[in-house]
């Protein structure tokens, strides 16, 4: 019995963080932002160590299931919130604005999307879901100016409504036809069956499309472009940085343990999806005059890029994905460390107009940033090339030439558009004087380039790992 | 030959290790600029005694591939980056050393804002140069081919001047375009034989595996960085115009990777029925010749008239690799090696010409009758561009242009008129400069700094030494 409660402490420690801070909020009286994102950190620290210890050890494996694959993609999730929490008390100081609030959201939607990455069970989706969009919908009302953010969050309560609905819907349908809802008897189940029915298929289409929606690929990415545009830089972040992996780990893991039956199914669908999110994402940022919009539409079109690559869901297609992601990530998280360092008179600024000529003030921060966006474009030799290259390969080895014409054209695309950044930043002159840049802000930076660098010199060890991790789902 | 002293590692890694201590050099920009000068040209110096030094180890006689260097990089797809060296790539490297060290001993007076940045992205660029010229197999080979290109593009953008910013994304796309199609056919190679060493070229058939698609793509993508119809608009709307000489150099190293890509790559056996349409590349070449030699006759810009010297023999040794005789290939290597020390001494002369110019607002000029070493280096520099024996390109140039003119006797012929009317437009230019005008305020004060001079008179006893022997300077162990 308390074998159990050990093996569940990282999840305690994410749902203790709770009531916890909520003491400190209470009784403490000089509390700062930085109370908050120590202890944040503290609870984090914690829980990724404990899920490190207890990495394949399960006390209710028939609802959630702890492997090696998960805990890894979990924690790389945790540590990038860890990094995001550590330079967001920076913009809470800053801005001298509460942060109680934020970091209580986003330890709960840590929770939550704790239990997508290891549901075992349709149940458990069903519930962690919701939550998970109760929490964006919290998040993007953080902003204290709620007239500018009223539309929004009404518009995402309605589509989150709508797409949690549909989820349901396919549960229900699922449990209608098999009366179970664990991934195993649900896979046993369409796996013997000699045809599956419309209704499978309806059932599997309607749960797919609620995380296609939670993945913001296009067309449903517009809530993720509005929370971009309206969010304060703490949530745009959050929300940009840690659930991609979770949802993928959730996905994979949803495919491989519960739908394996409709992988032929499922991955042309994602493709096209993944076309649309390519087009539109590389499209839409070729408009863009603001540097963080300009960058959720990037993140629209690397999701889409690493769907529309998808070629079966093999292990070697999962490494492929999961390298693309993290090279992704990686490069994402450098691009918002930096806008943390677009700051004049105590204003963050994103519209190109104020950062450009950005390098001449900030040379190193740019050179970071000038890194992170060419490995976006997956130009040699950077991490995002060594991203693509076994992607690439895999479609040529598979002879998928319209593939490879239609993804080297939207690659070109975002190239364009990142060459926008590019310009502002470094060929023009500089319009605005910039705020002294943190420290925690350039630590970071190098500690990311850092990563970049050792994925670009040794790819095999990260190739190692996963190759390891992948070969664990079950 | 197995390398064990990992040297063509070395002589990539120096220049990167260069890089990283410029960036970090102390002082406000001005003077920070200059220490970042100093380190790239102490950095460049060292590079160059590597060189020498791999020379000697190497066997001069063997025109093989040697000093192999095999560095594991991935595991899952399996890629490895190999590394090795012949006389040729070694050329290659010495002389685009010699011509940045120019360029950088020209630009560090100068040039005060933005020195440090000129100088770290320079010395990206000579390492990834020095990557791609060592490269042996195909995978080492696309990495470099492609990664030039980051360092070139910020160069250009942030020292170009160049007032239409959209030539600059068009630029870029362009070649990423281009390095695409290298990298497509990259693959195809790497899934139907393997990441092969480029000394194996020869076992892509043409008739099997998609071989006319590979070597389709690879001819298409490797071109078009040679400002030959119909890309020369995307490469010369760009170089032509700008005034950065060390920038100007190393965007005129983008048609040399090129051209040292097709020395390695093409194939020595090649169909008949493939051969028959090399023709066609003939025509347009020596079309695309004569018009930019005729331009640069007209065109009053000294810049352009540097830029289609080089661009005319680039196009020129294009057509020469597509004789495919080993003497021919070899007779490509020697004389590129003098036309880009001849191409970097008359940039770095002429923007010298120019800044003084410009600075006393003289452009009637006159300037070499008052300016005596600037006089000797530039008509030294000029007569040997046009084809006097004095470098290494006389020889080369003449077997090279013989043996197209043996081959199909009008072309040669057209090819030969092109290049006298490119000669014709540099002796124009000289003329220009050594016709006296009494009011210019030019005078003995603005002649060539003394240490620049001497390094210019080196420079010119490298070419005259490379005229009497190529590889004069190796002393066998």
């Amino acid at each position: 019995m308390l074998q159990n409660w050990f093996i569940m402490l990282p999840e305690l420690l994410l749902f203790l963080f709770l009531p916890i801070s909520r003491l400190v909020d209470t009784y403490r009286a000089n509390k700062t932002s930085r109370t908050f994102s120590t202890l944040a950190q503290i609870f984090l620290l914690g829980t990724i160590l404990c899920s490190v210890v207890f990495y394949n050890k399960n006390v209710f494996p028939d609802f959630w299931h702890n492997t090696a694959f998960t805990t890894l993609l979990k924690n790389i999730a945790y540590f990038l919130a860890l990094l995001w929490f550590y330079l967001s008390s920076k913009w809470f100081l800053n801005k001298n604005r509460p942060s109680y609030k934020f970091y209580l959201i986003c330890f709960f939607m840590l929770l939550a999307l704790n239990f997508i990455a290891s549901a075992t069970s349709l149940i458990v989706l069903g519930i962690a879901i919701p939550l998970v969009c109760i929490s964006y919908y919290k998040l993007i009302l953080r902003h204290w100016d709620f007239e500018k953010v009223k539309k929004v969050s009404g518009l995402y309560a309605v589509a989150g409504i709508f797409f949690c609905c549909l989820l349901w819907g396919g549960i229900w349908i699922i449990y209608k036809q098999i009366g179970a809802l664990g991934y195993a008897e649900i896979s046993r189940y369409y796996t013997g069956a000699n045809s599956i029915n419309i209704y499978g298929y309806i059932a599997v289409t309607m749960i797919i499309s609620c995380i296609i929606f939670l993945l913001a690929l296009a067309p449903f990415h517009l809530w993720y472009i509005n929370f971009i545009s309206h969010g304060v830089l703490p949530v745009c972040g959050f929300i940009s940085l840690v659930p991609p992996l979770i949802y993928m780990c959730g996905l994979i893991n949803l495919v491989k343990l519960c739908f394996p039956a409709f992988a032929d199914f499922l991955v042309p669908l994602f493709n096209i999806f993944g076309f649309i999110s390519l087009f539109i994402g590389a499209l839409s940022a070729n408009y863009e005059s603001d540097i963080r919009r300009l960058f959720s539409f990037l993140s629209v079109y690397a999701m889409g890029f690493a769907f529309a690559s998808l070629n079966d869901f093999s292990d070697t297609s999962i490494i492929y994905l999961l390298i693309f992601m993290i090279s992704f990530l990686s490069s994402l998280t450098g691009a918002y460390t930096v806008f943390l360092g677009f700051k004049s008179k105590s204003e963050y600024l994103s519209e190109f107009s104020g950062i450009s000529g950005f390098s001449h003030l900030r040379p190193y921060m740019s050179a970071a940033l000038l890194i992170f966006i060419f490995s976006f474009m997956g130009l040699v030799p950077t991490a995002g090339f060594f991203a693509g290259l076994p992607i690439i390969d895999g479609l040529i080895a598979n002879a998928s030439w319209i593939k490879i014409i239609v993804l080297f054209t939207g690659v070109i695309f975002a190239i364009n558009a990142c060459i926008h950044i590019i310009r502002n930043i470094w060929f023009q002159n500089p319009t605005t004087k910039f705020d002294r840049a943190d420290k925690a802000i350039y630590i970071c930076l190098l500690f990311n380039v850092i990563f970049v660098f050792m994925i670009l010199l040794n790819p095999d060890a990260l190739v190692g790992r996963l190759i390891y991790v992948v070969g664990d789902i079950k | 030959m197995i390398n064990s002293l990992a040297l063509l590692s070395l002589i990539i890694g120096i220049p990167l290790f260069g890089m990283v201590f410029a960036l970090i050099a102390k002082g406000d920009e001005n003077f920070g600029g200059k220490n970042s000068s100093d380190v790239a040209i102490f950095t460049i110096i060292t590079n160059i005694f590597m060189i020498w030094r791999i020379f000697m180890v190497i066997d001069e006689e063997n025109l093989s591939l040697q000093l192999f260097e095999n560095i594991s990089w991935l595991s899952v797809p399996p890629v490895s980056l190999v590394f090795a060296v012949d006389n040729i790539s070694l050329l290659m490297i010495l002389a685009v050393h010699l011509i940045v060290l120019m360029g950088i001993i020209a630009v560090r007076n100068e040039l005060q804002a933005g020195l440090k940045t000129l100088m770290v992205y320079t010395l990206l660029f000579l390492s990834l140069s020095t990557g791609f010229f060592v490269s042996a197999n195909i995978f080492s080979f696309y990495i470099f081919f492609a990664a030039m290109l980051v360092p070139l593009f910020m160069l250009l953008g942030i020292f170009g001047e160049l007032k239409k910013a959209e030539r600059l994304n068009i630029f870029l796309i362009y070649n990423i375009i281009g390095a695409g199609l290298v990298f497509t056919a990259v693959l195809l190679i790497y899934k139907y034989y393997g990441n092969i060493n480029l000394n194996n070229k020869d076992i892509i058939q043409w008739q099997q595996n998609k071989g006319m698609l590979i070597y389709g793509l690879l001819a298409l993508g490797i071109i078009s960085r040679i400002p030959i119809w119909p890309f020369h608009y995307f490469i010369s709307s760009i170089s032509a115009r700008v005034h950065n000489p060390l920038v100007f150099i190393l965007i005129s190293l983008l048609p040399l990777s090129s051209i040292y890509a097709l020395l390695r790559f093409w194939p020595t056996e090649i169909p008949d029925f493939i051969s028959r349409q090399f023709i066609w590349v003939h025509i347009i070449g020596t079309v695309t010749i004569l018009f930019i030699s005729l331009i640069s006759l007209i065109n009053r810009d000294s810049q352009y008239k540097i830029f289609a010297f080089i661009n005319v023999y680039y196009i020129l040794y294009l057509l020469g690799i597509f004789i495919r005789e080993q003497l021919i290939l070899q007779s490509i290597g020697y004389a590129l090696f003098g036309l880009l020390i001849i191409f970097g001494g008359l940039e770095i002369v002429s923007a010298y010409i120019y800044s003084q110019e410009k600075i006393h607002e003289s452009y009637s000029s006159g300037f070499l009758c008052r300016a005596k070493r600037l006089s000797l280096v530039y008509s030294f520099l000029t007569f040997a561009a046009i084809g006097f024996p004095i470098s290494s390109m006389f020889t080369n140039n003449f077997l090279i242009l013989s043996k197209i003119s043996s081959a199909n006797i009008q072309i040669g012929t057209f090819l030969m008129f092109s290049c006298l009317i490119v000669s014709a437009s540099l002796i124009k230019e000289m003329f220009r400069l050594k016709t006296d005008d009494k009011e210019s305020s030019l005078g003995k004060d603005d002649d060539l700094p003394l240490g620049q001079f001497v390094f210019m008179m080196f420079v010119i006893f490298v070419l005259m030494m490379s005229f009497i022997r190529p590889l004069w300077f190796v002393i066998d162990e």
